[in-house]
């Protein structure tokens, strides 16, 4: 027996759901957005620190929030004090397009849970 | 929603990420500087006055490498978002123009100043440590409300209590009176940055090179390509 759709006793907006960024819905991914939103710039070991992500699990969703633009990775060379060598550091930030999906993102999950709790009230 | 998602409360990671902002000291350490330093300057001529933008330039550049060298290697390098600089200027000067009509109000009805008072400097003098005090609830409440953190209160709480002991003591020469609480003032706030920044780093030892990839890349491949 299939289930049948009652879009008035239950009325939130197909429209809202199928809108949810799945790109921010992971959670690790909305984890390290979260962060980024209140930062300027950042580096990976901060990043590592503060999300408690191991190298590979941080690195493959950077690159996945990097492909949809949300977020800006530089490369820089710097000098470290006592050695010749220059080592490479990234510094991360969130780009403009990233901070307005996040803000997306999170008036589409209010907005969700609004219509949700005037359900469960009602 | 799932659990992993109502464990992320963003609230409370941005209210992390300004904390760390203050977790060296070096925030209090300076601005304790800048306050010996206006002690200082306030009893020189008043062309000595712009060796304070310069002093609060010339912070601002040091903190930059102060931080460099002890702050990023331990827990990484961040930068925080500030307000917008037009937010902030009025931001302020909305609170001390509130905080002004306030203290005056205050002063001609409760405490019974004459107004004619003050038409001497000698009295904008007496009253400064006060207003000072409660000036300094601005970044207080500021600090407060960005980190989650109550200790912060302390910075106007201190303020004001010591404007308040400094103001009844009644100096007779009230310039002095206002050079005795900023030097206190600064000597408490370099304290406190002091013992903040030594506990940082006992805290949180350097991190030995964990971003370069020649170091890790036989056991982590995701590494190489940062």
């Amino acid at each position: 027996m299939t289930p049948k759709k009652n879009t008035s006793s239950f009325p939130i907006d197909m429209e809202t759901i199928d809108n949810i960024d799945k790109t921010l819905h992971d959670p690790s991914r909305l984890k390290i957005i979260a962060y980024l939103y209140s930062l300027k710039e950042t580096d990976f070991t901060y990043l590592k620190i503060q999300t408690g992500f191991s190298w590979g699990r941080l690195a493959s969703h950077l690159d996945k929030l990097q492909e949809v633009g949300y977020v800006e990775l530089k490369k820089e060379l710097i000098q470290k004090k006592r050695s010749s060598k220059k080592t490479p550091r990234t510094y991360i930030s969130l780009t403009n397009e990233g901070r307005r999906a996040f803000d997306r993102y999170r008036n589409s999950m209010q907005q969700l849970l609004q219509l949700g709790s005037e359900k469960s009230e009602g | 929603m799932s659990d992993s998602h109502k464990n992320i409360n963003l609230k409370e990671i941005s209210q992390k990420v300004y904390r760390n902002d203050y977790i060296d000291g070096f925030t209090f350490i300076f601005l304790g500087a800048f306050l010996l330093l206006t002690a200082g300057v306030i009893n020189l001529h008043p062309v000595f006055m712009s060796l304070l933008i310069v002093a609060f330039i010339a912070f601002f550049q040091l903190s930059k490498v102060l931080r460099n060298r002890y702050t990023y290697p331990r827990i990484g390098y961040f930068k925080v978002k500030t307000d917008e600089p037009k937010k902030l200027i009025s931001g302020i000067l909305l609170f001390t123009s509130i905080v002004l009509i306030v203290f005056f109000l205050l002063l001609f009805t409760f405490a019974g100043v004459d107004p004619e008072a003050f038409y001497n400097i000698e009295n904008w003098y007496r009253f400064l440590p006060i207003y000072f005090g409660l000036v300094m609830f601005g970044p207080s409440l500021d600090i407060v409300d960005k980190t989650g953190q109550r200790k912060y209160y302390g910075l106007g709480m201190v303020s004001t209590i010591l404007g308040l002991l400094i103001v009844t003591m009644n100096f007779q020469n009230a310039k002095f009176g206002f050079t005795i609480y900023l030097l206190l003032l600064g000597s408490i706030s370099c304290i406190i940055g002091g013992i903040t920044f030594v506990r940082f780093i006992k805290k949180y030892p350097i991190i030995i090179d964990s971003e370069q990839p020649e170091m890790q890349e036989e056991n982590d491949d995701s590494q190489e390509k940062y």
